[in-house]
């Protein structure tokens, strides 16, 4: 049993960022890493996107947005090599920054993002872990993967030294897309096909569809701390400065009990 | 450590810890495990481990390899599972129970080795949820008593996914979701209020009873937990 909640989520709606992070490492370190990629990613970034609004040509999203997960690397790494007890600390992250009619997306470790589009979900995001590798490179078939024990294994992340490769992506948007960021407590315990009918059915009504896949994992045995962003693109594509204000984000947050 | 214990006839005739990549199994002298049996070949299998995994795998044997009953290929090993190797039993054992994984989640470990960069894919190999245990649940229908829209007057609606929604999205819409505790009613959006029973819900999750009527999404529903006689 852990009492305290390595988890952690943003949602900064004026600046069109949405943001997950999975903390790893005991004795709160874990905690303390999320907390961190949290709180520079949301200290630093709306600067960055302020100048970008303001006719910056560069850098451009995905570029600063990289670069301000970079520091957050090595603040953490920086951190867990100071601090007693902060060792081998790390986190995923998975960050979408949304900006005219583009997203920016970035992740790290095997926290996802996907994207329901026209009533299908996909899935954007390639998870860092070892069970996808042993998926991808053939050593088990992707319907045994749920026999493994090597789910809560991670490749990479957020901490774990000086430079880390970040994954780096971006989508156009269309309207009517809804954008969901989860850490594994949601998508190790809930199929695809039904994240996708949560989200296409409550899609009017954000916090309702994040309670109901929060509520769902911990029906199936949620056993890892579950967290969620969803942001839905609603307004019609419009001049820049007009298009953030009609972004609509909201946010659920959920700590395990058990 | 995850270990294997070799039988013959229920006779325990050598163990062996998994401290290695790879143990090799079969007849030949030169396995890691050397197995005594006309029936095995000379290099019969193999136990590859993969993070907190041991997968074990047949070497095309000739006369294969079972787990618990089932000739395989490749298959990762669960605690007290036995690989028959001709007469023979390997016992797997491993004490680590997945609430002592689930306790330390989320960890760091090395990426496997590739060979140069895959080529890009479709997201299809992503790495599926855990299934989870189908519980038996009684059975939830919804009767359609009048108003208009996708579900026609007289119809019996089964509620067996996770969640059902009626009415209009971005106008009128209520939600019913199937949990393990029963069906519970959820309005999503609209400014008229779901009912049931002419009583109007609040911002919670209403737990369904046999028999409520449910107003809202311009429907008149009848919540049932049983099949209505007649139907499937």
């Amino acid at each position: 049993m852990r009492a305290f909640n390595e988890d952690a989520v943003a949602v900064d709606r004026a600046h069109g960022i949405a943001v997950v992070a999975d903390g790893m490492g005991g004795h709160r370190a874990g905690d303390v890493a999320s907390r961190m990629a949290l709180d520079i990613v949301l200290e630093r970034l709306p600067a960055k996107v302020r100048q970008f609004r303001a006719g910056a040509r560069r850098p451009m999203p995905l570029q600063f947005a990289e670069q301000i997960v970079s520091e957050a690397n090595r603040a953490i790494h920086a951190a867990a090599r100071r601090q007693s007890g902060c060792q081998g600390m790390g986190t995923t992250l998975a960050l979408a920054l949304f900006h005219g009619q583009h997203v920016a997306l970035l992740h790290v470790g095997d926290s996802r993002i996907y994207r329901l589009r026209g009533g299908g979900l996909q899935q954007l995001t390639r998870d860092d872990s070892l069970l996808r590798d042993q998926v991808e490179l053939g050593l088990i078939a992707a319907e045994d993967a749920s026999a493994s024990h090597n789910r809560h294994l991670v490749t990479q992340a957020l901490g774990i030294g000086a430079h880390v490769p970040l994954h780096l992506l971006e989508e156009t948007l269309r309207v009517g897309d809804v954008f969901l960021l989860c850490t594994d407590g949601l998508s190790d315990l809930v199929e695809e096909g039904d994240i996708e009918l949560i989200v296409d059915s409550l899609k009017t009504n954000l916090s309702l569809a994040a309670s109901h896949l929060v509520q769902l994992a911990n029906d199936n045995g949620g056993y890892d701390n579950i967290t969620v962003a969803l942001v839905r693109v609603v307004g019609p594509a419009a001049e820049r400065r007009g298009w953030m204000s009609r972004l609509f984000g909201c946010l659920a947050f959920w700590k395990t009990e058990k | 450590m995850a270990k294997l214990v070799l039988s013959l006839n229920g006779t325990v005739l050598n163990q062996r810890f998994v401290d290695q990549s790879c143990l090799t199994i079969g007849r030949g002298a030169d396995n890691d495990i050397v197995i005594d049996d006309p029936l095995l070949s000379r290099a019969h299998a193999r136990v590859v481990s993969i993070g907190d995994d041991q997968i074990i795998e047949d070497l095309q044997s000739s006369n294969g390899t079972l787990v618990n009953g089932r000739p395989l290929v490749r298959q990762i090993l669960q605690h007290h599972d036995i690989i028959e190797l001709g007469a023979h039993h390997l016992r797997y054992l491993n004490t680590r129970a997945p609430a002592d994984v689930d306790l330390e989640r989320t960890m760091l470990i090395r990426a496997l080795p590739r060979d140069g960069e895959l080529a890009p894919r479709a997201f299809a190999a992503a790495v599926p949820a855990v299934r989870a245990a189908k519980a038996r649940l009684p059975q939830g229908y919804v009767k359609v008593l009048a108003g208009t829209g996708h579900h026609a007057v007289g119809a019996g609606i089964r509620l067996d996914r996770v969640v059902a929604t009626f009415g209009v999205p971005g106008e009128q819409l209520f939600v019913i979701a199937r949990r393990p505790q029963g069906y519970f009613l959820t309005h999503v959006e609209g400014t008229r209020h779901t009912r049931v029973n002419r009583q109007l819900i609040g911002a919670a999750p209403y737990a369904l009873r046999n028999g409520d009527l449910i107003e809202g999404g311009a429907y008149r529903l009848e919540f049932r937990l049983e099949a209505p006689a007649g139907q499937e």
